[in-house]
């Protein structure tokens, strides 16, 4: 089975209640490492085409890398894995905390369920063996309280991933949550739990993941320890909360739904600044092992808003959609929002963006009170932001209209308001500006999965990774933005945290060790290039079997048309076509619908999706 | 010769809790490595040994990003940079 894995995965029939265990091999692991790169070739394998994402014949996966739980540094990540009822497409949701490393523990590398439960129930694992229970009375319980029954019931140690209210009412942007406040928050992925019954899996792990030189990777991690990135003493401080002000500075933040600028719009936004969220934080929160910590744990409330015991910290994409998007300066507003998702289990981006399109409609008079229930939007006013986000989380009165995200809520609303959505793909568009930031513009609408900044391809490497390119332009950047993209892949198979890859690994060179010694594999860049192209690749199939062509469809709004007429990114519009071309060309993958080419497909060893995609 | 640089709130710390500092330099890279110099918790942040700008900030120069000039922009009295540290995640 190899080392790094657990070398089993186990598949349960929710409808039948049969849990089937299944070896995995050293060969697969090899070929699509684990996480979203394994998710996506089972699922490609095991469920039909055109299924309905909240119907019984959906699969919905949970996977960790075989770096995840090990001595390499940053190894806390699971990802949900399944057709995405946001975008019909490929979806995946990734989460750190201790869940992924605990379903190692617990004895599987993935579990993957299919079939709809007749009643609610969540999957107890516990070292080497599973079992489906009633989750009755956990049904229409909240992400912490349902954390807090299963841990009374099952012991402190235990570890749970669950849905919370939207997930189980299927809204389109409800997370998978852990941890009381980490989410794998996109692709709509806590729906398609919810629409199976399944409110939870809890684990209780003690078994110990194979590493093929044991000690080496201990005395490997305390080397790469001690020779962390530069940033990671910021880090440490603040978290990616720590960022808002230069991001908002430069226009790369949202501003009124992605309209407005920093100087136009709201040029106090240092109010809402990392300092002073830290102001308000207890205590840092680490993911497994983490030597950064970036997650905080907030004090108890002061003020009118009363967040609950161990609340999170926001990130900055919080930070951002329930701030500047909505031109909101209050920072314990902000920590109320991030509560309320987290609790609720909904993706802070999907509905910070419904939030802030509905402000807008009601501002241009496409809604008034008789729809929003006598709620007057507007810009800036956190009471009723909040008020709102309540009733979107769950499904209520003018809520419902904005749960499933701004793609259906256009659709709802009409009245030209899909003017408004600023979604790609069904997708919301996270906090980071495409006008302007090439690397974000070509992932948003070029990825698998649309509208995610943390698929960026460019950012954030550890030094030596990236090949010179300009970066001003398009022109010359596919192959380069290709070669990230893959290590980017590999490394979120892998189950290793974006920020501690980034700025945990002081070199290019630790990366590769990490896998060399847990793994024994012999790997090289070449090898982690083509096998992260792979695992994008057979993410795209994934979209091509469906019948789904990208380039993701950009909100003109999002490509300057119209562009910003002050502020740093004023004047930027872009064309679709010079964003992305490049990029398909370097992957080979078709121009005008994505299809990756059969050639691509050979070359990578894929010849069974190739049959598939190109029958004879 | 006098270049303003505005410090993040969240940034001062490293700056012995300055908003403001001035630099000296001819180009964006010699301010940085004066920074460099004069505020030892900012070394091999904004740039690394051998004087490139580490892959995460971006420098801007009286409100314009530096991106396509790099380091080598050239300065003058009375300028302003600005440090952003562009991170993902969260």
């Amino acid at each position: 089975m190899g080392f790094g894995v657990m070398g089993k995965m186990l598949f349960v029939d929710l409808k039948t209640k049969q849990l089937t265990e299944e070896a995995l091999d050293e060969k697969t692991v090899r070929e699509y490492i684990g996480g979203y790169g394994l998710g996506a070739k089972i699922l490609f394998e095991r469920q039909k085409p055109g299924v309905d994402p909240l119907g019984p014949d959906a699969m919905l996966g949970i996977v960790t890398g075989m770096l995840t739980g090990t001595d390499a540094i940053g190894g806390s990540r699971y990802v949900m894995v399944g057709k995405s009822p946001l975008t019909g497409g490929w979806g995946d949701a990734n989460s750190g905390g201790n869940v992924g490393p605990f379903l190692k523990f617990g004895g599987y590398d993935a579990v993957f369920f299919s079939g709809i439960s007749d009643d609610p129930v969540y999957l107890y694992i516990e070292d080497g063996k599973a079992e489906l229970r009633d989750a009755s009375d956990l049904w229409g319980k909240d992400t912490f309280d349902t954390e807090d029954v299963l841990r009374d019931r099952h012991g402190k140690k235990l570890e749970v991933a669950c849905i919370g209210p939207s997930g189980e009412k299927l809204s389109l942007i409800a997370a998978v949550m852990n941890n009381k406040g980490r989410a794998a928050g996109r692709s709509g992925l806590g729906a398609v739990m919810g629409s199976k019954k399944l409110k939870a899996i809890a684990i209780n792990g003690t078994m110990e993941i194979p590493v093929s030189d044991k000690e080496g990777a201990k005395e490997m991690r305390k080397r790469h320890l001690k020779d962390m990135g530069p940033m990671v003493k910021f880090m440490q401080e603040f978290g990616t909360c720590g960022m808002l002000e230069m991001c908002a500075k430069v226009d790369d933040a949202p501003f009124k739904n992605w309209a407005g600028t920093a100087e136009g719009d709201m040029p106090d936004y240092d109010k809402i600044g990392g300092a002073k969220i830290i102001a308000q934080q207890q205590r840092r929160f680490g993911c497994y092992r983490c030597p950064i910590a970036c997650g905080g744990i907030m004090k108890a409330p002061t003020g009118k808003y009363k967040w609950g015991e161990h609340a999170h910290k926001p990130e900055y994409e919080t930070q951002a959609m329930f701030g500047t998007n909505i031109l909101v300066n209050d920072v314990d507003s902000i920590i109320m929002a991030n509560d309320i998702c987290n609790r609720y289990g909904i993706d802070t981006i999907g509905a910070g963006a419904a939030v802030a399109m509905a402000i807008e409609c009601f501002d241009r008079g496409l809604i008034t009170t008789e729809d929003t229930g006598g709620m007057e939007l507007k810009w800036g006013d956190h009471e009723v932001a909040i008020e709102l986000l309540e009733k979107l989380c769950n499904r209520e009165g003018f809520g419902a209209v904005l749960t499933d995200g701004t793609k259906v809520a256009a659709e709802k609303i009409g009245k030209g308001s899909d003017k408004y959505a600023m979604h790609v793909g069904g997708q919301e568009v996270p906090a980071h500006d495409s006008r302007g930031g090439h690397g974000f513009a070509i992932a948003y609408c070029a990825e698998p999965t649309p509208g995610r900044h943390t698929m960026s391809g460019e950012m954030p490497h550890p030094p030596g990774t990236m090949p010179e390119y300009d970066p001003t332009t398009f022109t010359g950047r596919g192959v380069p933005h290709m070669i990230g993209s893959a290590y980017s892949n590999y490394y979120n198979a892998a189950g290793l945290c974006m920020i501690c890859y980034g700025d945990g690994y002081g070199k290019a060179e630790y990366f590769l060790e990490a896998i060399k010694t847990v793994t024994g594999w012999d790997v090289d860049r070449e090898e982690i290039i083509k096998t992260g192209r792979r695992i994008n690749t057979m993410r795209q199939a994934f979209n091509a079997r469906e019948g789904v062509t990208t380039p993701w469809k950009y909100p003109d709004r999002m490509l300057g048309k119209p562009a910003k007429t002050i502020g740093p990114r004023a004047g930027i519009t872009w064309e679709l076509e010079e964003i992305y071309t490049e990029y398909y060309e370097a992957l080979g993958w078709d121009t005008k619908t994505g299809k990756p080419s059969k050639e691509s497909l050979l070359e990578l060893g894929m010849d069974y999706v190739a049959k598939e995609l190109y029958p004879e | 010769m006098t270049i303003e640089v505005e410090i993040a709130d969240v940034f001062r710390s490293y700056l012995d809790g300055e908003k403001t500092i001035n630099v000296e330099g001819r180009t964006v890279g010699e301010c940085l490595r004066y920074i460099s110099e004069k505020y030892p918790m900012t070394k091999n942040m904004l740039i690394d040994d051998d004087g490139r700008l580490q892959n995460r900030f971006e420098v801007y120069l009286n409100g314009e990003s530096t991106v396509s000039s790099g380091t080598d922009t050239p300065v003058k009295d009375g300028d302003k940079i600005d440090l952003v540290y562009l991170i993902h995640g969260g």
